[in-house]
């Protein structure tokens, strides 16, 4: 089951961030790690995340470096940085107020 | 996968849509990595090998949506903010100057319709500003030697001779601390301090602008430029071991000079750091502005008021003057404004990754706030009289360099997201 565009755009920020948050990762690796963390719910186009990366990284939240494996695949690896946390822990308060929220009303609107 | 025809199209068609050139090399290589690491997992999954690039392809995505999307983070950057604060620095300047020209008062330099003359220098400075935007800050690391040859040959060529009022001498030197600050930061972007060279090199970076300052009777400007020095050395992460090498030499010169400097100089040392020993002659003008701030009162006492006894009200002491006039309600309003803008100029140096770019912006932004601090701490007596000017306002063609300095800030700021990735500040 596909999840709604719309429904999807504003999670997609607090989440990359929340895996950066733990470690380093590339691109490939942080859809590899949404897939499998979200059961297979995620399963957006790929192309997609390297834009918001990058602009994620013009506004500060976090910085990239390729990796020097010499022989291996150079891989451009992104890190969170203080603003970016900063950024990270009001996205995850306002996801949470708007849950709540949302589910008091689809719950009052059950009963 | 790399050579695959399929492959080449999609990429292209998403830099087809990227305008900034210079980040195509970029998105090349981490779009075809992260294809691979797809291709593998397709075939490890049992795609058949000549359908795994359509296959990873179609994973991705509209090519001309994602490089729509990835053009939007690599656009030029204009801080609006930065330029309307500056807008209204300048202005309230300008006003303050009519000011003082109303009032009637003569000073320093200054001759009736010195206000026009202020605003023909605005415009050159808004001109050069300009200018400077779109020129490509990196050539600063490249040809670093070149603003410094300049601004040492102007030195010199200018001598010790005393300041005869002409406008021209005035712009020569007040350029010489922007051009040697430019230098440092180019210098300092390359300077690698594991190499044993590294300290007498970052140390005779301090030494030579600080001594033609002094042999050129500019000796205002040592402080700035020591304090621009200090801040690129710290930027530029030297080990503990440098750094305790800067202090003891230092020691040992300050010894050194307060040991070998003549009893007059002594003097006039201990009057420069208090003047009010000597109120009446050489502590004459900051005890005047001094007591100027303090008469001010809340509104001021109006539009040209005159305020005789403190020279150089037009230039060195327009807070004071603008204090006077308007009021300690202005004098805080104005600081705030100015605090303000410094904050955001600050938030733009941190936004800017790019060493050189964060070295240079670095520069200039210790440059104009230490011009601004000591020019407040100056007109309210704490910090000595140095003919350090307020920056963005004030009669004199410093605000031609002052605007410059703000054009190559706007100008490393603009291409923050247009360069390709060098690796990081923190590794």
């Amino acid at each position: 089951m596909s999840i709604s565009k719309e429904l999807l755009k504003g999670s997609t920020v607090p989440m990359i961030l929340s895996l950066l948050d733990r470690q380093p990762m590339y691109g490939y690796e942080m859809i590899a790690a949404i897939a499998r963390e979200s059961g297979g719910v995620f399963d957006f186009k790929e192309g997609t995340l390297y834009p918001i990366l990058h602009a994620l990284e013009a506004e500060g939240h976090v910085e990239s470096f390729w990796s020097e494996d010499s022989g291996a695949r150079r891989r451009k690896y992104y890190l969170i940085t203080g603003s970016g946390r900063g950024h990270l822990a009001a996205r995850r308060a306002e996801w949470a107020r708007f849950r709540q929220a949302v589910d008091r009303v689809l719950g009052e609107g059950q009963a | 996968m790399t050579e695959h025809p399929l492959v080449q199209q999609y990429i292209a068609a998403v830099c087809a849509e990227v305008r900034c050139r210079e980040v195509h090399g970029e998105i090349r290589q981490e779009l075809l990595c992260h294809l691979e690491d797809l291709a593998d997992r397709l075939l490890a999954e049992g795609t058949p090998a000549d359908r795994v690039a359509a296959e990873a392809l179609a994973h991705m995505g509209d090519p001309a949506v994602v490089g729509r999307e990835l053009n939007r983070a690599h656009r030029p950057r204009t801080d609006w903010s930065v330029i309307a604060l500056v807008g209204l620095l300048v202005a309230i300047g300008a006003v303050a100057l009519l000011s003082v020209e109303q009032s009637n008062w003569w000073g320093e330099g200054a001759r009736p319709g010195f206000w026009l003359v202020h605003l023909a220098l605005t415009a050159v400075g808004l001109g050069a500003a300009l200018g400077l935007v779109w020129l490509d800050y990196r050539l600063v690391r490249q040809y670093w030697w070149a603003p410094f040859a300049v601004a040492a040959a102007l030195l010199v060529s200018l001598g010790p001779r005393p300041y005869d009022g002409s406008l021209w001498q005035l712009a020569i030197y007040e350029s010489t601390p922007l051009l040697f600050a430019v230098a440092a930061a180019g210098a300092f972007a390359r300077l690698n301090w594991t190499r044993p060279w590294a300290w007498p090199w970052a140390f005779s970076l301090w030494v030579v602008p600080s001594y033609l300052f002094f042999a050129a009777s500019s000796a205002r400007y040592f402080p700035l430029y020591s304090a621009v020095w200090l801040v690129l050395v710290l930027a530029s992460r030297p080990k503990w071991p440098h750094l305790a090498g800067f202090l003891s030499l230092w020691t040992g010169m300050g010894l050194v000079g307060l040991l070998t400097m003549k009893a007059h100089h002594k003097q006039r040392l201990m009057i420069y750091l208090n003047p009010a020993r000597d109120a009446d002659g050489a502590g004459y003008m900051a005890t005047q502005s001094k007591l100027a701030l303090q008469n001010a009162g809340l509104w001021g006492h109006g539009w040209a008021a005159p305020l005789d006894l403190v020279p150089n009200a037009h230039s060195d002491l327009l807070f004071t003057y603008m204090t006077y006039a308007f009021g300690w309600a202005a004098g805080a309003a104005f600081c705030l404004l100015f605090g303000f803008f410094l904050f955001r100029l600050g938030r733009m140096t941190l936004l800017v990754r790019e060493p050189i770019g964060h070295m240079l912006a670095l520069a200039l932004l210790t440059l104009l706030a230490f011009q601004f601090i000591w020019s407040v701490l100056m007109a309210s007596g704490i910090t000595p009289i140095l003919g350090l000017r307020l920056p963005f306002t004030g009669y004199g063609p410093q605000v031609v360099a002052h605007l410059a300095a703000l054009g190559l800030m706007l100008g490393v700021y603009r291409r923050k997201d247009m360069l390709p990735a060098h690796n990081g500040l923190t590794h």
